[in-house]
């Protein structure tokens, strides 16, 4: 139970930080926005492609917010009582679709940004990029949500075929 | 489902009642309900051999196949 509150605890901080960070750049960053992906240009500077950039980084952050919000739902439902319910499947699985999605649209920003390089400032480095890891990661955990809610079903109709054996 | 429970018949044969039947075979009223029902999904031989052995009959006096 312990691990329980604590894992609530964690996704509600989680949750929170997350929104946080989307009151910031939605409603404090455009006063004090110069910059984007490392370029350091005016905003009246940027062209189609740096606000392509950011309305999709915008778009999958909001995503992983959505996502998060139902792994809460999945965590308060587990604090109040170990369930495996359709509420708790139901939400899991939600939850792994919108952490794909959002890591999909990360992955799609990651490559314009590449595209971009090479073909607008023809200029390209090879380097380690964290974050490229942590989205494949994200895609892995939502994938697991999934299955996990998969499982979860099985698990459950399990659990009323064998109530309902007399 | 394709499988009828017929236990209503057999019990009104031996003018039995569900509650009497659910105490001799040691089961709920509740659960002997699901049965009765065709709620069930399974029935378990034990169960089926206390009721065959409570009321004196074979299993398909209780539980019957029809096509659908």
């Amino acid at each position: 139970m312990g691990h329980t509150k604590l894992f609530k605890t964690l996704i509600d901080i989680l949750f929170y930080v997350l929104c946080l960070g989307l009151f910031v750049l939605l409603f404090l960053g455009p006063k004090g926005l110069n910059s984007i992906a490392q370029e350091n240009k005016f905003v009246q500077e940027w062209d189609v492609i740096s606000w392509l950039i950011l309305v999709m980084s915008t778009v999958a952050y909001v995503l992983l917010i959505i996502g998060v919000k139902y792994l809460k739902n999945v965590a308060s439902i587990m604090t109040n009582s170990i369930s495996f319910g359709p509420s708790v499947q139901i939400n899991l699985r939600k939850s792994g679709k919108f952490l794909i999605f959002s890591s999909l649209l990360n992955f799609l920003t990651f490559a314009l940004i590449f595209v971009k390089q090479i073909v607008l400032d023809i200029s390209t480095e090879i380097t380690f990029d964290n974050n490229l890891l942590l989205q494949i990661f994200i895609t892995i955990v939502g994938l697991y949500f999934i299955i996990q809610s998969d499982i979860l079903k099985m698990t459950f109709n399990l659990k009323s075929e064998n109530d309902l054996t007399i | 489902m394709s499988i009828v429970v017929n236990l209503n018949n057999v019990l009104s044969e031996r003018n039995l009642k569900s509650k009497e039947l659910a105490e001799m075979i040691g089961i709920t009223e509740a659960n002997l309900s699901i049965l009765k029902s065709g709620k069930a999904k399974a029935i378990r031989f034990s169960t089926l051999e206390a009721i065959c052995k409570a009321l004196d009959c074979q299993p398909a006096d209780i539980l019957a196949y029809e096509k659908e």
